[in-house]
């Protein structure tokens, strides 16, 4: 006798009982049916919130597009990417600790070092190359401070990264104290020209994709979403918490690190206080993208779609005339309307799981 | 009928699996384990009793890498065994299925299967297409149909996740298997699977440690039975040489006069709680009953049959149809606020067992006075004198603790704890109880003692719903039991009246002579 429970309802034939009347037609109702139902069921289990993200990013394009004309062609939207190069960066990173139900405050310290670094050593296509290496091993370095310090000795992540942002950002002053310096006008130019026909922020935008797209497939980046999920299963399933950890938050350096090359690229100079107001907006476009402050749940493909909603934002007010201080409010409410649609996404699918 | 003859052929073998000599655990100062020694046999199935915190986790959890012994050792096959943790250890071949279940929610079922072993393709990404191959493989294997490999650990049902929790260790063929309480989110159908299984690795040599509250089950599935108490060996039996009785004073260290209590009092004619069409879902589809003044009305039926949905519906945690009636008054309770307004009060062992109804880092006080807190408080403020008042009469009624208020309830036992969550319903005034599945995972002694509760409780006038998923229990404690199967209350026993075969019958659908009360 093996009566069998726990698992899920047997699938009934559909075919059995309705068959008489229908005629010709059943065969197809039939697969629409069938169609439909699985559509159903696969909306009540996957993650829709990236999805979402997409759909708003949408949005505010086409509002930006009815306003100004413009924006829907390529050299527009190269101008939309590269405005969103940094924070994507930013948020590339951010999202990869995030996952790890951590928080990574000190990437604008990050940011503003390595934009000081640059905006005082990049001279020529020697400098740039040699000093690139420094600052992105500059990144992996703090970034791997903060994994010790969370992943070693278990302390909290938000004051970690609070304290060592702090530091970073102190470095950033002495080496310049104030936002100036120059890079070459020919390596600042890359991120507007083209390649093949296509902006090359839309490139780099699409190749961070295609890097997540792999790195989402390996099993560094399964043991940091299982250290998110629950961290005791992660233990018991054989990932070492601590190496994890560190390798989670020296992605986020490194990330930081790049981001500070695109941010110099775009305003061809440095600042050690550019990285402050970045903070929020990283942690803004990974939360908005869908990933889940808790851990476990999200990814890059959601943070793109986050990021350039916020910088579309920005577009959006201006576009519109509205004074600039809108700019900073609505970021705030965009976010705490992410943290609630997204929650309540979540409730809608736990219903209709159980219905 | 193979695995007997193979445990016997393999006990002339000198050689052990398993050995572990002298382990001795501390935490805190608090020596959790004892100079303890247990061996495990090829062939043989080797249980593991005691009380909750006799050390049998502890124990489970030294062998496997997730703590370090003080002293002693540890020998596989011979050789000193160390695993750094319960990944490695099964790798070596010691597989251990855990009581707390600890699968990763946000993953795939067959992504925590071979979690750290997945197949590789191209530039070293994990290929699903390999991975479901081998879960669906593997899931034909174990005769385990109906698990969708690619869902999320996060959506399924406990006994889902546990039976998931044993595929895993099963897939990497260990020479010992360890089930802790594997059995407790389980229901008769699974069990029955599980024993299969279990019988299976014993003829294949494999040997096998088996940890579980229900003694039906030891007795069912061992060839020998080791007692643990307050972390210390007590004595190691064969199959057959000591009695259910025998154990239970072995584990207790004392007589258990009696496990389940003798009825003080008949239920009484008049109707408390009053069900009528009660749906709700897809899961909960008209369901009838009526709980007595006094009476305790048992509830049972296999996983998923509507009476966690039966038990949230009457609570106002999820939405219904139906009516429910309070000594004749109908009551819209469509949250819990509603239900505790009517007298309703929930004592739910969520499934989830990490976080039960209770506030760990708070005092009993706290806890208790929580869902009363109006009763205790003078102009806003909480006066802990009220609040001392409002517990105290609850706190000797059920006999909680040391009797302590200030005691930290997540350092109180299983037991406790329990009886805290029914305690802070008794104070809101509830004087119908639902208790869902309160004994889960509860060793012997303290369920003798919830069961003295309910029986108390009853004595009182509570009118008490009781679900449980042990059946001896539910042929024993209840007054009247009511099996639930597809959503519907299928048949009614009087107590006393059926067999644990006739409510086994009912609970799989087959028609039995309906007894009505």
């Amino acid at each position: 006798m093996t009566a069998r429970s726990g698992t899920s309802a047997p699938v009934a034939g559909s075919g059995g009982s309705g068959n008489g009347g229908n005629g010709g037609s059943s065969g197809s109702g039939q697969a629409g049916r069938q169609a439909l139902a699985r559509l159903r069921s696969y909306s009540a289990t996957a993650d829709i919130r990236p999805a979402a993200a997409w759909a708003l990013t949408l949005i505010f394009l086409f509002t930006y597009a009815i306003k100004q004309p413009g924006t829907l062609t390529g050299s527009s939207l190269g101008i939309l990417a590269a405005d969103t190069l940094t924070l994507a960066a930013l948020g590339l990173g951010q999202g990869v600790v995030i996952l790890t139900a951590g928080i990574d405050l000190s990437v604008g310290g990050v940011l503003a070092l390595g934009t000081t670094i640059a905006a005082t050593h990049f001279t020529n296509g020697l400098t740039i190359a040699l000093w690139t290496v420094v600052i992105l091993a500059i990144g992996v370095a703090a970034g791997l401070i903060n994994g010790l310090l969370v992943g070693r000795l278990g302390l909290q992540p938000f004051i970690v990264t609070l304290a060592t942002w702090s530091i970073f950002d102190g470095i950033a002053l002495y080496v310049l104290p104030v936002a100036g310096g120059q890079v070459p006008t020919g390596f600042a130019n890359w991120i507007n020209g083209a390649a093949a026909g296509i902006p090359n922020a839309i490139w780099a935008l699409a190749a961070m994709v295609v890097v997540w797209l792999w790195f989402r497939r390996t099993r560094t980046a399964k043991r940091i979403y299982a250290v998110g999920s629950d961290r005791e299963a992660a233990g018991i399933a054989g990932v070492r918490i601590a190496p994890t950890l560190m390798s989670a938050y020296a992605i986020s350096g490194f990330c930081a690190a790049g981001a500070s090359i695109f941010y110099v690229m775009l305003t061809a100079s440095g600042d050690p206080t550019s990285g402050d107001g970045l903070i929020l907006p990283s942690v803004a476009a990974v939360v908005i993208g869908g990933t889940s402050l808790r851990g476990g749940q999200g990814g890059f493909v959601g943070t793109v779609a986050g990021a350039l909603t916020l910088t579309l934002l920005t577009d959006v007010i201006f576009a519109f005339n509205l004074p600039s201080y809108w700019t900073v409010l609505a970021d705030g409410l965009l976010l705490v309307l992410a943290v609630l649609a997204g929650s309540g996404l979540q409730a809608l699918q736990a219903r209709r799981r159980q219905a | 009928m193979t695995q007997s003859t193979s445990a016997a052929g393999s006990q002339v073998q000198p050689d052990r699996l398993l050995t572990a000599t002298g382990l001795s655990k501390a935490f805190a100062g608090v020596q959790a384990l004892e100079d303890v020694s247990f061996d495990v046999r090829p062939g043989e199935v080797h249980a593991l009793l005691g009380e909750n915190g006799a050390g049998k986790s502890t124990l489970v959890k030294l062998v496997s890498g997730v703590l370090r012994a003080d002293h002693g050792e540890v020998r596989f096959r011979g050789r000193p065994f160390a695993p750094r943790d319960p990944a490695q250890a099964l790798a070596a071949g010691v597989g251990v299925v855990f009581q707390e279940l600890p699968l990763l929610p946000d993953m795939t079922v067959m992504e925590n299967i071979y979690f750290g072993l997945e197949p590789l393709g191209w530039l070293r990404t994990v290929s699903r297409r390999q991975l479901r191959a081998r879960a669906e493989e593997l899931f034909d294997r174990l005769l385990l149909p109906g698990i969708n490999p690619g869902q999320l650990v996060r959506e399924l049902s406990v006994a889902a996740r546990q039976l998931v929790a044993i595929a895993k260790v099963l897939a990497a063929d260990p020479a010992v298997v360890v089930f802790d309480e594997a059995t407790s989110a389980l229901g008769p159908g699974d069990v029955a699977w599980l024993f299969d299984q279990t019988r299976a690795l014993a003829a294949a040599g494999k040997g096998i440690v088996f940890i579980s509250h229900r003694l039906a089950e030891i007795d069912a599935i061992s060839d020998r039975v080791t007692v643990l108490r307050n972390g210390r060996g007590v004595g190691s039996w064969a199959a057959g040489e000591i009695s259910p009785d025998g154990l239970i004073s072995a584990m207790l260290g004392r007589q258990l006069a009696q496990l389940y209590p003798e009825q003080q009092a008949e239920a009484q004619a008049e109707s408390v709680l009053s069900v009528r069409a009660l749906s709700a879902g897809r899961r909960l589809r008209g369901v009838d009953l009526d709980v007595h003044r006094g009476e305790v009305l048992g509830l049972c039926g296999l996983e998923g049959q509507g009476q966690l949905e039966l038990f949230l519906a009457i609570y106002g945690v999820i939405r219904s149809r139906g009516s429910i009636s309070v000594d004749g008054t109908p009551h819209r309770v469509r949250s819990p606020r509603d239900a505790l307004r009517a007298g309703i009060g929930l004592a739910l062992v969520p499934e989830d067992r990490k976080n039960e109804g209770i506030l760990p880092t708070l005092s009993i006080r706290e806890n208790m006075s929580l869902p009363s807190l109006g009763q205790a408080s003078r102009l806003g403020l909480i006066s802990r004198d009220a609040e001392q008042k409002l517990i105290g009469p609850a706190m000797a009624d059920l006999r909680i603790g040391s009797g302590d208020p200030e005691q930290q309830v997540g350092g109180l036992s299983g037991g406790n704890q329990q009886k805290v969550v029914v305690g802070k319903f008794l104070l809101t005034g509830a004087r119908i109880l639902l208790l869902y599945d309160l004994t889960r995972g509860v060793d012997v002694g303290t369920k003798a003692e919830i069961f003295r509760m309910i029986d108390d409780l009853a004595a009182q006038g509570y009118a008490i719903l009781f679900y449980s998923s042990d059946l001896a229990e539910i042929e024993n404690v209840p007054h009247r039991i009511c099996v639930m199967f597809d959503g519907q209350v299928t048949a009614t026993f009087r107590h006393g009246s059926c067999s644990q075969a006739d409510l086994v019958a009912a609970m799989i659908g087959q028609d039995t002579a309906e007894s009505h009360p």
